[in-house]
C-alpha cells in the first residue's frame, strides 16, 4: 500500500509515513465507531447455509449393553425407580426379550458408574448407529429449522451445521440444546446469557423488563448437576428439567420464559423542615434575697430497729437429670398433590401442551403470549416427511422448494419442557396458573426426571395448588433469596414419546 | 521552498495529532460506554424547581413527548381531591381518582376534608418523568399509582416540606414481601439524601410529588400556581370494561378427535385419564 501511495503521488519517504498514519487512524476510528454502534447483531450470520450436518457426536457406546440400569438416586427418603433400556431398533417384543435376558450374558452389561460416560464411538465409523432418514422438504429453510428445533427432533448441538435460521423465525419454546452435566454439547446458542438479559422475540430494544415479572427459562449462572444430584446455578426465575440417561449422564433443559406485565411501585420520601424560625430570649428568673423565718431543732431519734438474722438456710440444689425434649427436626416437607382436573385450561389451548406436538399454525398465538407481533404468512408452510411418511403437521398446500435430508444418530436423549400462563398481565394479588408440559422427545428412556421452578420474588406458590398427571413427589424448599423452589420428582421412568402436565396457581405480590 | 516545506510539515504534525486524539477519544468513548452506570438521573434533583427533570427527561427520549401516562391518585378514605381544569379545581372526588397526565407536565391538585383536619386544605404538585409501557389496551389497568398518606398530609399541615417520589420496582431486585394496593411502600430518606438518585438506584423514577402548606394566591391570568394547566384525560369511573377474559372455548381446548394421539402413558397411579392413549404411538 505504501508502494501504490508513493508512486502515485509524491515520492518524499516521510510523506508516505504520514499517510499511512492517516490511513490506519482512519480505519481504526471507523472501526472503534462500528464497535460502539448499539444493536449489532454479530451471531446470527455465522452459521453456514449450505453444509449440511456430519454425524454429530454420539454418546452411544458401540458395545452398549442390550439392558443396563440407571443408579437409583442416593437419598434414603426418595427411592427413585430403576429404567431399563433396550437397544434403540429393538421391537416391542424383542424390547421384551431383552428385558428377559440375564445381564450376565453379555460381558459389557455391566452398570456404568454414574456420571462416567462409557467409552464413545462416532457414529460416522459405525454405520449401524445410524438412526431413521429424515427427510425434510419445504419452501423456507427458517421454517424448517424452526419446527425442527421445536419439536425437538433435529439435534440443534451441532454447532454450525445446519442452515442459518433468521431471527424472526425462532419460536420461543423449549428449543435450548439440554446441557451434559451442565455444559452445552456442541457450543449450542443460548438465547438468555450473563449480561446479555433475555427479551422477548419480535420486540425491539429497548426492552422494558422491569415492568414484567417473568419465569422460566436459565438465566445468568447456566443450572448445573452434581453427581449426587445437588444443584447448582438455580438462580430465580429459573425454570429446568434434569433427567438420567441410560449412560449415566444427567442432562439439564431449560424451559421457555414467561412473562407478564405486572409492574409494582414504592416511593422515597424525604420531609424538610423549615429553614428559618424566630426565637425570642427573655430572662426566665431572678435572684431575691430572703430572711430566715423559722428555725427548727434538731432532735435525736427516738427508736431503732434492731435486724435479725435468719434462723435457717434454704440450699439450691441442681437438677440431677436432664431430659431432652428437643423435637425431631425433619426437613421432609413432601406435600400431597392434588387431584389432576381431567379438563385443560383455556390458555392451554395449545397443540404442543394438548397433545405435545407442535403446529406451525400455532406460531403466531404463541408469539402473541410471548407479546409479539409478528405476522407468519401462509408462505411459511413446510411439508415434514419422516420415512416417507407426510406427517400431520404439513398442512400448506404449497409444493416444496427445497429438500434436506438429515440422517440423525439414535441413542439422543433429549426432553422436552414448555411452560405457558393463564394470563398476560396481572394486577397486584392475582393469581395465576402456570402450566409445564414436557416429554420425551428422544429415542431413549430416561428416569429420575426432576421439574425444578424457582419462583421469582413476585410470585408466592399457592398452597396445595400443585399437580401433575405423572406419579411425582412434589416439595418445596425455600431459596436464599427469599423465593420460593418447587420440585417435581417424576417417580417412573419415561419411555420414550411420554409426557406429563404440570399445573400450579401462584399469587402476584 | 524551505518556508513551505517547514509549513507543510507542520500541517502534517498538527493533523497526525489531531487523529491520535480523535482514535484515542474515540476508544475511551467506547470504554466509558461499557461502564456507563445504569442510572440517567444523576445529573437532576429532587429538589429542582417542579417541571425541570421531566423537561430533561423528554429532551433524553423523544418517545415521552405528548404521551398522557395513567396516574391513580390516592388520598385517605375521607378526604376528597380535585384537579385542575380551565383555571380552576373541579369538583371534589372522594378516595382517588384516575387520570392520563403529560410526562414532563407539573399538575396541581387540590386535597381537602383532611380527617382530624376539616377545613383546612394543602395543594400539592405531581410532576410525571416517565412512562409505563403496557400492552395495548390495558394502559388504564395499570397506572402508576401516586399516594398521598395522612401522615404526609399532617407534615404538610405541620409547615413540614414532604417530597415523594414514585418509582418502578425492579422486579429481579424485588423484595419478596406482598404489597397492598392501598398502602405503597415507601422509604424514608434523611433531608442531606436526594430522594430521586436513592429512587432511581432501587428501580426507574415514574413521578416526584411535593407538598407543603402554602395556601394558593393563584391569578387565573397567569395561571403560574397552576403551572399553566397543562392538558390531562379524564376517565369516566367503571368506563372501561374489566379485564379482558380468555374466549377460547374450554371445550375446544380439549381435542377429542384424536384422543388416541397423546403421548401419557398408561396405567400410572395417579393418572386420572387426562386422554385416554389408545392407538400407536408415534
Amino acid at each position: 500500500m505504501m508502494q501504490i501511495i508513493s508512486t502515485t503521488h509524491e515520492k518524499t519517504p516521510h510523506v508516505d509515513w504520514f499517510r499511512a498514519l492517516v490511513i490506519g487512524c482512519g480505519t481504526l476510528i471507523l472501526c472503534a465507531c462500528k464497535t460502539v454502534t448499539p444493536g449489532t447483531t454479530a451471531g446470527t450470520t455465522n452459521l453456514p447455509t449450505t453444509n449440511l450436518p456430519e454425524s454429530p457426536p454420539t454418546l452411544l457406546s458401540q458395545e452398549m449393553p442390550t439392558t443396563e440400569s440407571i443408579a437409583p438416586r442416593a437419598e434414603p427418603n426418595r427411592p427413585r425407580a430403576t429404567i431399563s433400556h433396550q437397544a434403540p431398533v429393538a421391537t416391542a417384543a424383542a424390547a421384551t426379550a431383552a428385558a428377559a435376558t440375564p445381564q450376565s450374558a453379555t460381558p459389557q452389561s455391566a452398570t456404568p458408574p454414574l456420571g462416567t460416560a462409557p467409552a464413545k464411538a462416532s457414529a460416522a465409523s459405525n454405520p449401524a448407529l445410524r438412526g431413521t432418514p429424515l427427510h425434510l422438504s419445504s419452501q423456507f429453510q427458517a421454517s424448517n429449522q424452526a419446527i425442527a428445533l421445536a419439536s425437538g427432533t433435529l439435534a440443534s448441538g451441532t454447532n454450525g451445521t445446519f442452515p442459518a435460521l433468521p431471527p424472526e423465525a425462532w419460536f420461543p419454546a423449549p428449543t435450548i440444546q439440554p446441557r451434559v452435566n451442565g455444559h452445552h454439547p456442541g457450543g449450542g446458542a443460548r438465547t438468555n446469557g450473563i449480561g446479555g438479559g433475555w427479551k422477548a422475540p419480535e420486540i425491539n430494544l429497548p426492552w422494558h423488563h422491569d415492568e414484567f415479572v417473568c419465569d422460566g427459562g436459565d438465566s445468568y449462572l447456566p443450572v448445573t448437576i452434581a453427581d449426587d444430584w445437588t444443584v447448582h446455578g438455580l438462580d430465580p426465575e429459573d425454570s429446568i428439567a434434569h433427567y438420567d440417561t441410560l449412560n449415566g449422564e444427567t442432562h439439564v433443559t431449560a424451559s421457555n420464559k414467561v412473562c407478564l406485565y405486572s409492574p409494582r411501585f414504592f416511593a422515597v420520601r424525604r420531609v424538610d423542615g423549615l429553614l428559618q424560625k424566630k426565637q425570642y430570649d427573655m430572662p426566665i428568673a431572678y435572684d431575691t434575697t430572703t430572711r430566715l423565718s423559722r428555725q427548727d431543732d434538731l432532735n435525736g431519734p427516738k427508736a431503732v430497729n434492731q435486724p435479725i438474722p435468719p434462723n435457717t438456710y434454704l440450699g439450691t440444689k441442681g437438677s440431677d437429670t436432664f431430659q431432652e425434649r428437643t423435637s425431631g427436626r425433619t426437613v421432609d416437607n413432601t406435600h400431597v398433590l392434588a387431584t389432576f382436573r381431567n379438563e385443560f385450561e383455556p390458555y392451554e389451548n395449545f397443540n404442543i401442551i394438548v397433545r405435545g406436538s407442535h403446529l406451525n399454525s400455532e406460531k403466531t398465538r404463541l408469539a402473541a403470549k410471548m407479546l409479539a407481533a409478528a405476522t407468519w404468512g401462509a408462505a411459511d408452510g413446510l411439508q415434514l416427511v419422516i420415512d416417507g411418511i407426510v406427517s400431520d403437521e404439513s398442512k400448506s398446500a404449497t409444493s416444496a422448494g427445497q429438500t434436506f435430508t438429515y440422517e440423525l444418530p439414535t441413542g439422543k436423549s433429549r426432553m422436552r419442557i414448555v411452560k405457558v400462563a393463564s394470563q398476560e398481565n396481572a394486577q397486584l394479588g392475582e393469581t395465576v396458573e402456570f402450566t409445564f408440559r414436557f416429554d420425551n422427545v428422544g429415542d431413549q428412556t430416561i428416569g429420575n426426571v426432576t421439574i425444578i421452578d424457582n419462583l421469582t420474588n413476585r410470585l408466592e406458590y399457592v398452597e396445595g395448588s400443585a399437580q401433575c398427571s405423572l406419579e411425582a413427589d412434589f416439595l418445596t424448599v425455600d431459596a436464599d433469596t427469599g423465593s420460593l423452589i418447587l420440585r417435581w420428582e417424576i417417580t417412573a421412568p419415561m419411555e420414550v414419546g411420554d409426557g406429563g402436565i404440570i399445573r400450579f396457581q401462584c399469587r402476584v405480590r | 521552498m524551505s518556508r513551505i516545506s517547514a509549513i507543510n510539515r507542520c500541517g502534517q504534525r498538527t493533523i497526525c495529532g489531531l487523529l491520535i486524539v480523535c482514535l484515542a477519544g474515540t476508544l475511551s468513548l467506547q470504554n466509558l460506554q461499557a461502564q456507563a452506570p445504569a442510572t440517567i438521573h444523576n445529573f437532576h434533583r429532587a429538589n429542582l424547581p417542579p417541571g425541570t427533570v421531566g423537561q430533561g427527561q423528554i429532551l433524553r427520549d423523544r418517545s415521552l413527548l405528548n404521551h398522557f401516562q395513567a396516574v391513580e391518585i390516592n388520598v385517605p378514605a375521607k378526604a376528597f381531591v380535585a384537579l385542575a381544569v380551565d383555571g380552576r379545581f373541579e369538583r371534589p372526588q372522594r378516595g382517588s381518582v384516575k387520570a392520563g397526565l403529560l410526562v414532563g407536565q407539573v399538575y396541581r391538585v387540590q386535597i381537602s376534608n383532611i380527617p382530624f383536619y376539616e377545613g383546612l386544605e394543602v395543594y400539592p404538585t405531581i410532576e410525571m418523568v416517565n412512562r409505563l409501557h403496557p400492552p395495548a389496551g390495558q394502559e388504564f389497568h395499570f397506572p402508576v399509582p401516586i399516594h398521598f398518606t395522612q401522615e404526609d398530609l399532617e407534615l404538610a399541615l405541620d409547615n413540614q416540606f414532604v417530597t415523594r417520589v414514585v418509582a418502578l420496582e425492579n422486579p429481579r431486585e424485588a423484595a419478596p414481601i406482598a404489597d397492598d394496593p392501598k398502602d405503597q411502600r415507601y422509604f424514608d430518606v434523611a433531608p442531606h439524601e436526594d430522594p430521586l438518585l436513592v429512587a432511581d438506584q432501587r428501580g426507574k423514577p415514574m413521578a416526584i410529588t411535593r407538598m407543603g402548606s402554602r395556601i394558593p394566591d393563584y391569578d387565573t391570568v397567569s395561571n403560574i400556581f397552576l403551572f399553566g394547566m397543562p392538558p390531562l384525560l379524564k376517565f369516566v369511573p367503571d368506563a372501561n370494561p374489566a379485564k379482558s377474559k380468555p374466549t377460547v372455548n374450554p371445550e375446544a381446548a380439549i381435542d377429542r378427535q384424536q384422543r388416541n394421539v397423546p403421548r401419557l402413558p398408561i396405567g400410572q397411579p395417579n393418572f386420572h385419564n387426562v386422554l385416554i392413549p389408545s392407538g400407536p404411538r408415534r
